[in-house]
């Protein structure tokens, strides 16, 4: 029996040394690998960044890291997936350096070398919690939204709410203030018996912020660093369909205001210098230091026949945190419409150096226009950065900054148009963005088969308080908060 | 009494095999349709891991099978007679053998409801299996333990929430598994008793007229017919459309629907409108009617439209399901409005099934310019608007007039407009139409410009015509006296 194991063992080894490949060549290109992760910045902190080379057998990967250590990995498949234990020890490491890799790719008899990529490990963390919406990028219709929360980390995800247990209601707009030691969210829940869920300190509330003197709920917005606070656009929405083969959804607000919310006192206030039928306002934003909101502003126009003509111009108004109100004046901080464009969701980034925000022909729902880019704009200088090396041929909007500004995610429909996916890029010093990666996940082929997009992505640290069922629970039976114009 | 069992059993399930294989096909199509089955671990893991996630992925993968009626039929079947079988293997009593059938026969007709599918059913039949099990186990302890046990198991693996895919009524879901539980007790706990033949026989049939009855109550002639015009036009099988039609007129403004596209397609628009019933501009389309909608914008060359009322259709299905069908749509309608990637995507998904990989597999090495050349794609490609415009589903006539303005080619879009002219009777807009028609004119299109001419206080050129003036004046206002001519335009401008 010995005897047999051992020729046995024996004729094993054989006939895997025989199968190794004999034409080898070396190519000049970069591996066809997916997703695109040759030559990018990552966080030491991220997942193990999980990839396949396309029509490979069997990979070798060799990394090359500071002081000319090396790694090496071999997987019988197409697929890279790194043991999440190797590849916390490998980005623990080389956390600042630069790594460089080498892929082999076995096709059959033949065995093809690669062109090197590098992978820099940014010493700065990226924010530990992602949530994003998933939905199926429907028109009007949609029958699953749920809004997750990722650890980036490792590829942990909760689902913070559920539209099959919430009414099979709309769910959106999941945004954290980002304060360490006393994060602050809200999340819009429509429907019969929906609100706003807003969260401070573990307490679930549910907020009706419609008052006799506003024109609706809450929509788009952001809470200030206390929580206390939060500016929100009110707005009639409306969708219309377009004709041409790649045109797809227009969304217009008909009127649209600004309001200030102040979850301690229930109340919720506005000003003649942000509301009324002549211009329409949308997209508040705090800045870093919480004493200005910007916000976008257009000339309003009759909708849809003058869609097109609507270019929100990017603007900023005070805010007073002691008076809980808006400031005196309005100023003009970037004219798009001189230059033909409309800006959407400006963002601050929280050293409060940068505005981030979307930019699109016209109008005011980016995420179907295929043409919208980020931008940057540095608030010191006015200097604005078309960061041609991060935004891809299509949409690329509803971003987010990480807490030490160091990170930005937004949702990229990069690849197919429709399907947008995160997409993270690192700031460094001089304000220049790098190459964007995705989101790492286990199964890098499942970007390709999901048939949900991921939008709305928002950065932080602390993991939410709360998850579906218990959003389910405040839908239904959850009490809502009145609120009282101030 | 054991062969009479197993012969009742046998033509139960046979009975059910040719219902649903013969009378009820095109229920089974359009289930399948509606539903996706891939073979990949990522819908294994997204449909198993939650609760009563087993068995809706059996269900589905039993739901694809219905692509080939037969072998859906025959699933069916199977199905059905398994419970039937599974309640008589504990029942010894021969006064309650009978009644085994009646589960069996609730679900049948339960089944003739496209919003009940087999989940419900896959369910009971293991459910009844696991404790049959459980009764034959001698050991009372583990008797005991299992049965507190099975009950959680069997509620999260074939969960009571797929017990059908649309919101069902609490006393439907009371009632059958009521009945079940009721039957398999009484057979597991009356003592055994053997009946005399003949007085088996005529309880089985007693029971089965009972579900007989209760199936042809339940039997939906209209959907089965909505779901054939529907499953004939989605495969282009014109010349079929017009032979249903010819046997039975449509019943269903969806049928009607579905016949004039296929009149369209043919180019048969103008001599044979209408020779077949015409109610309004609603034989042309519904837009209430979502996939015969977008069926006929496909094929008119309103992409972006028919590609929105699929996806919303897609998006409504009740149990959260992406249909294979409607992927396939999304997919071909992507191709052809050049938006490669995304098309790619959905072929990508659908080279994870059964019945559509070879297609979307074919589809997925198709260059741009087989694309362009493709005798359907092409044709459809070509058509795509030029110029934007905001698609109004309101103002149907006049997106036809824009996309045959900006498309004077399409051929499909011009008899539409024709159609939509004439149904509507709006002789004047239709006159400005027959400028530009070749000579001589289409039947029907002669009989309105004929009409047109005799409005406008001219002679009635036509013989035809002034033979129906005569018969119309003739009539005192009653249709059934001109039935000679209902096939006319004539008849429709004065009687529809």
């Amino acid at each position: 029996m010995k005897k047999l194991i051992i020729i046995f063992s024996a004729l094993l080894l054989a006939w895997s040394c025989s199968d190794s490949p004999k034409n080898y060549s070396q190519m000049s290109a970069l591996p066809d690998i997916f997703p695109d992760y040759t030559d990018i910045t990552i966080p030491y902190n991220i997942a193990p960044l999980n990839f396949y080379v396309d029509s490979a057998d069997a990979i070798s990967l060799k990394i090359l890291g500071g002081d000319s250590r090396e790694y090496n990995f071999h997987y019988n498949s197409s697929f890279v997936k790194f043991s999440p234990k190797k590849w916390r020890s490998l980005m623990d490491a080389e956390k600042g350096n630069t790594l460089e890799l080498f892929i082999k790719a076995v096709r059959g008899e033949d065995e093809i070398g690669f062109r090197s990529f590098k992978w820099k490990v940014a010493p700065e963390p990226v924010d530990r919690y992602l949530s994003y919406r998933l939905i199926e990028p429907a028109y009007e219709v949609w029958n699953m939204i749920q809004i997750c929360e990722r650890d980036v980390q490792n590829y942990n995800v909760k689902v913070l709410s559920d539209n099959n247990i919430a009414g099979h209601s709309c769910i959106n707009c999941h945004t954290s203030n980002r304060t360490p030691g006393g994060q602050s969210t809200f999340m819009h829940v429509r429907g019969k018996t929906g609100g706003t869920i807003y969260s401070n300190g573990g307490s679930l509330r549910k907020l009706n912020t419609k008052t006799e003197k506003t024109s609706g709920s809450a929509v788009y917005g952001e809470l200030d660093y206390s929580g206390r606070y939060g500016v929100f656009t009110t707005a009639e929405i409306f969708p219309i369909l377009h004709s041409e083969p790649l045109g797809r959804l227009e969304v217009y607000d008909t009127s649209s205001d600004l309001i200030l919310i102040d979850f301690q006192e229930n109340t919720v206030t506005d000003s003649p210098l942000v509301k009324g039928p002549d211009f329409q306002e949308t997209f508040p934003c705090f800045s870093a230091d919480n004493n200005t909101i910007y916000f976008c502003r257009a000339e309003r126009h009759s909708q849809p026949d003058s869609t097109k003509m609507m270019h929100y111009n990017l603007y900023s108004i005070g805010f007073d945190r002691s008076s809980g109100k808006f400031g005196d004046t309005i100023t003009k901080v970037v004219d798009a419409q001189a230059i033909g464009k409309s800006i959407s969701f400006p963002k601050c980034s929280p050293d409060g150096r940068f505005i981030l925000f979307s930019v699109s022909d016209y109008g005011t729902f980016p995420i179907w226009h295929p043409e919208t880019d980020l931008w940057m704009y540095e608030i010191a200088t006015g200097r604005i950065d078309k960061m041609e090396n991060a935004n891809g041929p299509y949409s690329d909007s509803y971003h987010c900054w990480s807490t030490n500004s160091k990170w930005i995610v937004w949702a990229s429909k990069r690849g197919d148009r429709v399907y947008g996916k995160p997409y993270y890029s690192y700031v460094d010093e001089s304000g220049e963005v790098s190459k964007p990666f995705v989101l790492p996940q286990k199964d890098p082929k499942s970007y390709i088969t999901t048939l949900k997009s991921f939008n709305i992505p928002e950065m932080y640290n602390e993991p939410e308080v709360y998850d579906a069922v218990e959003i389910g629970k405040s839908y239904f039976k959850g009490e809502t908060e009145k609120m009282r114009y101030k | 009494m054991k062969r009479i069992r197993i012969i009742s059993t046998s033509v139960f399930a046979l009975a059910a095999f040719l219902f649903f294989a013969l009378g009820y096909k095109y229920h089974l199509l359009e289930c399948e349709s509606s539903k996706i089955f891939l073979f990949t671990w990522d819908y294994f893991r997204e449909t198993v891991f939650c609760r009563g996630g087993l068995c809706n992925y059996i269900s589905a993968f039993l739901i694809q099978f219905y692509h080939i009626p037969v072998v859906g039929a025959a699933i069916i079947a199977l199905a059905l007679g398994a419970l039937q079988w599974g309640l008589s293997v504990v029942c010894r009593n021969g006064w309650v053998f009978p009644f085994t059938f009646v589960p069996s026969g609730i679900y049948w007709a339960l089944l003739c409801n496209n919003n009940y599918t087999l989940n419900g059913l896959i369910s009971l039949v293991l459910a009844v299996y696991c404790a049959v099990l459980i009764m034959k186990i001698k050991f009372c302890d583990l008797r005991i333990v299992l049965f507190l046990l099975v009950p959680l198991t069997f509620y999260y693996i074939f969960g009571g929430r797929f017990f059908m895919y649309a919101d069902a009524p609490v006393w439907v879901f009371v009632l059958v598994w009521g009945v079940t539980a009721a039957v398999f007790a009484l057979g597991a706990s009356l003592p055994s008793k053997e009946l005399k033949a003949w007085w088996s026989i005529v309880l089985v049939a007693a029971v089965f007229f009972a579900a007989g009855a209760a199936i042809f109550k339940n039997y939906n002639a209209l959907d089965e017919e909505i779901f054939k015009y529907t499953y004939l036009a989605r495969n282009c099988k014109w010349a079929e459309i017009e032979q249903c039609a010819l046997k039975k007129q449509p019943a269903s403004p969806v049928s009607t629907n579905a016949l004039n596209l296929s009149i369209a397609r043919k180019g048969e628009m103008g001599e044979r409108l209408f020779t077949f019933f015409q109610k309004g501009k609603r034989s042309l389309i519904n837009f209430e009617e979502r996939e015969m909608s977008a069926e006929i914008l496909f094929h008119l060359g309103f992409i972006n439209e028919a590609q929105h009322i699929t996806f919303e259709a897609m998006a409504s299905n009740p149990d959260l399901q992406r249909g294979a069908f409607q992927l396939l749509r999304l997919a071909q309608m992507n191709m052809i409005a050049s938006r490669r990637e995304v098309a790619h995507k959905y072929y990508k998904t659908l080279s994870h099934t059964l019945f559509y990989r070879s297609n979307a597999l074919k589809m997925l090495a198709m260059s741009e310019e087989q694309i362009s050349s493709h005798p359907l794609y092409g044709e459809l490609r070509r058509m795509q608007p030029v110029s934007p415009f905001r698609f109004d589903a309101a103002d149907f006539e006049g997106m036809l007039e824009i996309m045959v303005q900006q498309h004077p080619d399409n051929r499909l879009a011009g008899e539409y407009l024709n159609a939509s002219y004439l149904l509507g009777k709006d002789l004047k807009a239709f006159e400005q139409r027959l400028e530009g028609m070749h000579k001589p004119l289409a039947k029907h299109y002669e009989e309105a410009a004929v009409m047109i001419s005799a409005l406008k206080g001219g002679p009635a050129s036509s013989v035809g015509l002034q033979n129906y003036i005569n018969a119309y004046n003739n009539c005192g206002g009653n249709p059934a006296k001109l039935q000679k001519y209902s096939g006319t335009y004539w008849f429709y401008y004065n009687f529809r």
